[in-house]
Parts: structure tokens; sequence; C-alpha cells
């Protein structure tokens, strides 16, 4: 069985005027279904440049990026906009919720934009809101929530289309640290209850030690790669390594 | 049909988010709209004035005057010849299946004196099938009749601006009233009928019986005793007009012995023509202020780009964060265009109610005749529809093309 994420010598080069900045320069990589991986390093070590491409916000300037088998460089605008719609479930450090739509509508918001209308879309977001402990305020506006809170309403957003991958840009940069760490113990949950893939990016050690692999990035290459416990679906990871 | 929905939702919380710079957008769009609604309406209320003008000379007319005479080579204007004759009526009643009835007419102005009171008016010598055919009425006593006209009875009927001028209010019927210092009894008072379409009194006229009319007031034609003014015909129906036409023409050259070649010495006019090309100069005139209105239509659909741009730029955000969970092009495109839409249908709604009050107020202040018809109301939904359309795809293209990761990352 493939890898959920096969990346190979992918590399993005912006221009700015005459200069070239590589971003990455080459990144190679696989990450099974089921892992819980953080990716650290410092700023400008192209983390943020690799999780745009990972999430399908970008597209690479040179390499192979498949996604469950699909070659996602060779997808036009709209394609992209489903497989992010279907696949991806997207978490940001400043939350990105709607201000002038209620918490439910923002949890929903993903299902609008389906190919096929979900006809119970309002239960399920009440349901994903009631996954991050939220019941109850489903009506209020991001507003009137605390930063954790609206952090959990971005989470619900992100898992209402069942997702196969959880991507976290620093997820818990704008929260205190208990605040963040209920949020840590939230991805903890996804990742062994429904076996979800969560993929985050961090500065932080105490975030990193919650997930299973730890890749380093440096100048816009994979500089370490370390497996600190088996993942959560040790089978899967059993079977890649014997490939 | 659920993305429809929340597309015209979420419009309207963004219009709403910002009132003021939605109202005057929308001012631009009202203000096209309420003009081409009052400007049609005046339009249609023209062409219904003309309409009932055309009513009101009574239906399927068609009017024969003498031609104009040569005089030493001198053409006289129409009308001065004395071709036409009572008989010539007579035949035309009788002989042409498409005509149904003649009505032979002199004319002349009068002084009219009753008691102390007098009143200068046109004098109609005619017989009583006139009623007919200009569809009058008689309001109070009765039409004179054919014994009448026979018997060149001193009998009269008025119109109601004359009986007005010298009754002041007492009873006209049965008075005795002196035509040109010729004793004469009213019989009948018309039902009033209001202004022509040129500006005449149609009701400041007395009719007589023709052959009254002939002796004792308008005088007999020195030439021709038997002579008229005005042969009035009725076609037996709108599509009998034309050949109601061809049948008077060929009778008449008939009757006035008149080679082939040689010129009519009599024209026929038909009165629905006149009308015709006036109400489409009416026509012409409204679709031109239409024009000029429908300008300012454009000028509106400009303030929509240009607001719809701002508001692209300014939720940039937005767009980048709806991307990222999966928007597609087209729902962006949609969500911008419900949101033009929106406004410049808003503001075309604002428009009617506007342009019908306008409308109401023209015709009440300059007592111009307006009428506001389904027609152009529904045209100004339509155009205003149009204009978001059409000016909303611009911006509403640019925020569909955005790239999601700049979009993301604009604050």
């Amino acid at each position: 069985m493939a890898p959920l994420i096969d990346v190979r010598n992918l590399k993005k080069t912006y221009r700015l005027g005459e200069v070239e900045v590589k971003a990455l320069a080459g990144v190679t990589l696989r990450i099974a279904r089921g892992e819980y991986v953080a990716i650290m390093g410092p700023s400008g070590s192209g983390k943020s440049t690799f999780m745009n491409l990972l999430g399908c916000l970008d597209r690479p300037t040179s390499g192979q990026y498949r996604l469950g088998g699909i070659p996602v460089e060779s997808l036009d605008r709209d394609q992209l906009a489903e497989i992010r719609n279907q696949k991806i479930g997207f978490i940001f450090q400043n939350f990105n919720l709607l201000p002038r739509m209620t918490t439910l509508e923002n949890v929903a918001l993903p299902m609008l934009y389906r190919e096929a209308a979900a006809p119970d879309a309002n239960q399920r977001a009440r349901r994903a809101l009631a996954l991050v402990g939220l019941a109850g305020r489903e009506l209020s506006l991001p507003t009137q929530l605390s930063g954790g809170q609206q952090q959990r309403v971005a989470i619900a957003r992100a898992l209402i289309n069942q997702p196969e991958i959880l991507l976290a840009d620093e997820p818990t940069g704008a929260l205190d640290s208990k605040t963040g760490a209920g949020i840590m113990d939230l991805f903890d949950q996804v990742n062994r209850e429904q076996a979800l893939t969560v993929i985050l990016v961090t500065h932080s050690d105490e975030v990193a030690a919650h997930a299973d692999r730890i890749i380093g990035f440096r100048d816009g290459l994979v500089v370490s790669d370390q497996l600190r416990r088996p993942s959560a679906n040790p089978a899967e990871l059993a079977r890649e390594a014997a490939r | 049909m659920n993305k429809l929905k929340s597309s015209i939702r979420i419009a309207l919380g963004a219009l709403m988010m910002n009132k003021l710079r939605s109202a005057l957008t929308m001012l631009g769009i009202v203000i096209g709209v309420a003009s081409v609604i009052a400007t049609v309406s005046i339009g249609s209320g023209a062409t219904e004035r003309i309409q009932a003008q055309i009513a009101s000379i009574g239906s399927n007319i068609i009017i024969v005057i003498p031609g104009s005479t040569t005089s030493s080579g001198l053409h006289l204007g129409a009308g001065n010849a004395v071709t036409l004759t009572e008989t010539d009526a007579k035949e035309l009643a009788s002989q042409c299946p498409a005509i149904a009835l003649a009505v032979p007419m002199v004319r002349g102005g009068a002084q009219v004196v009753y008691e102390s009171n007098n009143w200068a008016t046109m004098v109609f010598g005619v017989t009583p099938d006139y009623l007919a055919i200009r569809d009058l009425s008689i309001a109070a006593g009765s039409d004179f009749t054919q014994q009448d006209v026979a018997a060149a009875n001193k009998v009269a009927v008025l119109g109601q601006t004359v009986v007005d001028n010298l009754f002041a209010g007492a009873n006209p019927i049965g008075a005795a009233i002196r035509i040109k210092n010729v004793p004469f009894t009213v019989v009948g008072v018309l039902a009033p009928k209001g202004q022509s379409s040129s500006g005449q009194d149609q009701d400041d006229v007395i009719l007589l019986p023709i052959s009254t009319a002939k002796r004792k007031v308008i005088g007999i034609n020195a030439a021709n005793a038997d002579a008229v003014n005005t042969i009035m015909l009725q076609a037996t129906s709108a599509a009998q007009m034309q050949a109601a036409q061809d049948e008077a023409e060929a009778l008449l050259r008939q009757r006035h012995h008149l080679q082939a070649g040689e010129a009519d010495d009599f024209s026929i006019r038909n009165l629905q023509d006149l009308f015709a090309a006036q109400e489409a100069s009416s026509n012409i005139m409204a679709m031109m202020l239409a024009a000029v209105a429908s300008i300012s239509l454009l000028v509106g659909g400009i303030g929509i780009m240009n607001i719809m741009l701002i508001s692209v730029r300014e939720r940039t955000h937005e767009i980048g964060l709806r991307q990222a969970v999966g928007a597609k092009t087209r729902d962006i495109l949609s969500q911008f265009l419900v949101e033009a839409v929106t406004l410049s249908l808003a503001g075309g709604l604002a428009g009617i109610v506007l342009g019908i009050l306008a409308s109401v107020l023209i015709s009440r202040m300059a007592g111009w005749a307006t009428s506001v018809g389904p027609g152009a109301v529904l045209l100004a939904v339509f155009f205003s529809a149009l204009v978001g359309i059409a000016f909303g795809y611009y911006p509403a293209r640019q925020a569909a093309y955005l790239d999601p990761i700049e979009a993301l990352r604009y604050e």
C-alpha cells in the first residue's frame, strides 16, 4: 500500500525581483496514514512553504507530490480546491474564523463547497462542535469566544468533511501554554481515536513532544527525521518500512 | 439551491455591514431606474392619450374633402373647390359595401344669442348619422331627425360649452336661441367630449340639419347648391378601412367623370394614419428620454463595480480562507455576483417605487398623462439585474482567481 504522502525532490523557488529565493531545495519524504508528525525548524527553513504544498494551497516549482496516489502537481485550480475540501483539514495559528458568521456556520463552511451536498450539514456541524467541547455555543460569534475556544471551532471546521490529513501551522502559537495544552490533547485524541494523520508545524519542543515523529527543516531541506515512538498505527508503519 | 441561499445571506450580511456605502452605491441605480420608469410612463401616457383621442373622433373614420382648384395654373389650398356634394354622400353610403355611413358636412362660424347672452361658435350642418360616426351621444333632449333635415326645420343641438356660456344653469331644452339672427329651437345637448388632439374644444359646437344650415346660417354655395365642405365616412370595420377608401375613390372618380391619368378632384384622409404618425413621434420622444435615463443606469453600474472592487480587496483574507476550505472558482464568482446583483436589484426596486411616485407627481403637477405599466416595471427589474451582472462580473472574477496563499496572507 502506497504511503498517504509521498514527496520526491520537491522544490519551491520564489522570485523577488532579481533575487531567487529557494524556499524548498529538494525535499523527499514519506508519511504514512495515521502518523502524528511535528515539523520543526527555524524561521525561513521552509517548513511553512512545505505545509502549504502539502495542503495543496500552493504548487511546487518542481518535484513530485502524491497524495493517496494522486499526482497533485498536475491538478488544476478547481481540482486542488476539491482535494482541500475533501482530504485536508487546515488549522491556522490565528484561527481564521469568519467574524460575521456564527460558530455553527463557521464549522459548516467546508460542507458548503462539497460537490455532493450534505443534507444533514447542521447536524454534523453540531456533532463536530460537541466533539471539541463547544456544545451550546453554536450561535456565538467568534468574537464572543476565547482564543482557545476559537481554535476549537477551527478544529471542528477542519474535521467536518472527514479529511485524511489534519495540517496545523503553529496551532498553539497564539495561545497561552495551558490553553495550548488543551488544544494538543484534542490533536492527540483525533490521532488516536480516528487514526487521522496529523502534521503540525511548531517552534515549541513541548508541542512537538506530542508527536510520534519529528522532522527537522533547515534551509529548505530535511535535516533530521526522528521516530520518537511507534505510531498509533504500527501495522501500517511496518508495511512502510518493509518496502 | 442551498449554495444560492447561503450566497444571498452572505451578500446581505456584507451589504448590511456597510449600510451607508451600500445605500450610496445603490443611489445611481435608484436614480437611473426611477428616471427610466418616469420617462416610460410619460411616453405611454401620451400614447394612451392619443389612442383615447382616436377613439373620441369615432372609429374607422375616413374624411373626404374637395381637392385643390387650379385657377390659371395657381393651386389654391385643398378644400377650396366645390366638387363634393350631398348626392356624393348619399351614393357613397348606398353603393359602397365597405362604407357603413356617409355624412355630408358644411361648416361655418356664427354668433349665437340667448336672451342677453351671446357666444361665437362653430356651426356644423350635418345629417343625424353624424352622431353615430363621431361616437357622440345626447346628454339631454334628443337629436334632430331625418324629417328635420328634409323640412329644413330650425332646430339645433348644442355642445356643452355653448350651453355653459349661453344658459348659465337654465334648462336649454326647448329654449329659443338666435343663430345669425335666425330663431332656432334647442332640441338637444351633446354629452361632453373634451379637447381634440389639436387642442380644440369639441364641445364648442352647434349641430344643425344640413339643409337649414345652408339656407339660414352658412349660406348656399353660389356655384352648386348641393356642395358640401366635407364628407365623413365610416368603414364597416377596421379591417375594411382600405377597401372603403378604395371604393370611395373609385366611385367619386366615376361620378366626377375623371379620366384615367387625371388627378383626383378630392382627397381622402384617414385620420388613424395621422394619429399613428403622431403616436410614433411621441414614442421616439419617449425612447430618447429612456436612452438618456439609461445613461444614468450605466453610471450607477460603474459605481457598483467600483464598490465591488473595494469589497473584494477588503475581503481578500476571507476569500483566501474560503479557498482553503475548498471553495472553487465558481463558488467565489457566484458569491460576489450575487452580492452585486443584490445591490443593483435592491436599487432597482427602490427606483421603481421612486419612479412611480415621480410619474404620479408629474401628472399631478404638470398635468401630463402618465401610465406605469407592468412592462416598464419588468424592464426595470431586468435591466437592474443585468447591470449588476455586467458590472459585478469583473470584480467577482478578480476575487475568484486570487491565489489562495497570497489571499490568506493578506491582512
